[in-house]
């Protein structure tokens, strides 16, 4: 998905709707809430259970493009200061 | 909204699980990776904050239930399905007793909300979360997919078991609807 589908021009929201839809995504689950739900399963609620997966296929993809944009950083610095120091 | 029949469902799933290692196993990897998944759903979905607990438990009892009929790869979509239908019946169940929900505020008598209303967190989050309340079930289910948990058109549609074609066009709708319905707070600030 592109970045122009992501947000599309124009499309800016007032903060107030910026702020609610920040604090829906933060809201999360208890550690009690899980447990209760494990012992619901007859499961053991102190087990150690597998790490949620990375939550999304965007965020993935936007830290990728973050790293990328980094490297590519590091290597121009480098051949500027290898061209300045060759004169 | 209780759930007077939960003590008896947990006897009786406590069985069924633990009678199977291989089932166990996977029930509780199915907790550890879609928990807060399935409990963030139902939540931006429409289900009270006192409900969304026993909510998701039930969610998972259910599954644990029809887990022979769950192939291996789309626990995730069969949980969210469930979750998707268990919110569906909870918002009835609301919306029959006539209960609102706890910080629900959007005021339709006068458009909405002026954005001076809105200076907390607490009212901002309460006015969103009223405004994806009286959003068609099919346009806030991809909202929600998208805006919060930041899944791509490919990942909804996968989800949903729907062409991608329709996951964009629902999302498309879904947007302008809400852009629509939250258009009172643009004229009091600054974009």
């Amino acid at each position: 998905m592109s970045f122009r589908e992501r947000r599309p021009a124009g499309e800016e929201r007032p903060s107030a709707v910026r702020d609610g839809l920040d604090a829906l995504r933060e809201e999360a689950p208890s550690e009690d809430s899980r447990r209760a739900t494990l012992a619901a399963l007859g499961l053991d609620p102190k087990m150690p259970v597998a790490a949620a997966p990375a939550r999304t296929g965007r965020s993935a993809a936007v830290s990728f493009l973050a790293w990328l944009a980094a490297g590519l950083a590091l290597v121009l610095a480098v051949a500027a200061l290898l061209r300045w120091l060759s004169g | 909204m209780r759930l007077p029949e939960t003590t008896t469902q947990f006897a009786a799933e406590q069985e069924t699980a633990g009678s199977n290692p291989e089932d166990a196993a996977r029930l509780q990897r199915m907790v550890g990776q879609h928990f807060d998944f399935i409990w963030r759903s139902l939540r931006r979905l429409g289900v009270r904050d006192g409900d969304v607990d026993d909510l998701t438990q039930r969610v998972f009892l259910t599954v644990a239930r029809r887990l022979a009929e769950i192939r291996p790869g789309a626990e995730r979509a069969f949980l969210f399905a469930t979750a998707t239908r268990e919110a569906s019946h909870a918002r009835r169940s609301y919306k029959r007793r006539g209960e609102v929900g706890d910080e629900a505020m959007a005021d339709k008598s006068t458009g909405g909300p002026r954005p001076d209303d809105l200076a907390g967190r607490r009212e901002a989050l309460a006015f969103v979360d009223a405004v994806l309340q009286e959003m068609d079930g099919d346009l806030r289910v991809v909202f929600v997919l998208f805006e919060l948990e930041e899944m791509s058109a490919r990942e909804i549609a996968k989800l949903l078991d729907i062409p991608v074609g329709t996951a964009k066009s629902r999302l498309r709708r879904a947007r302008e609807d809400f852009n629509l319905r939250t258009a009172s707070l643009r004229g009091g600030q600054a974009p």
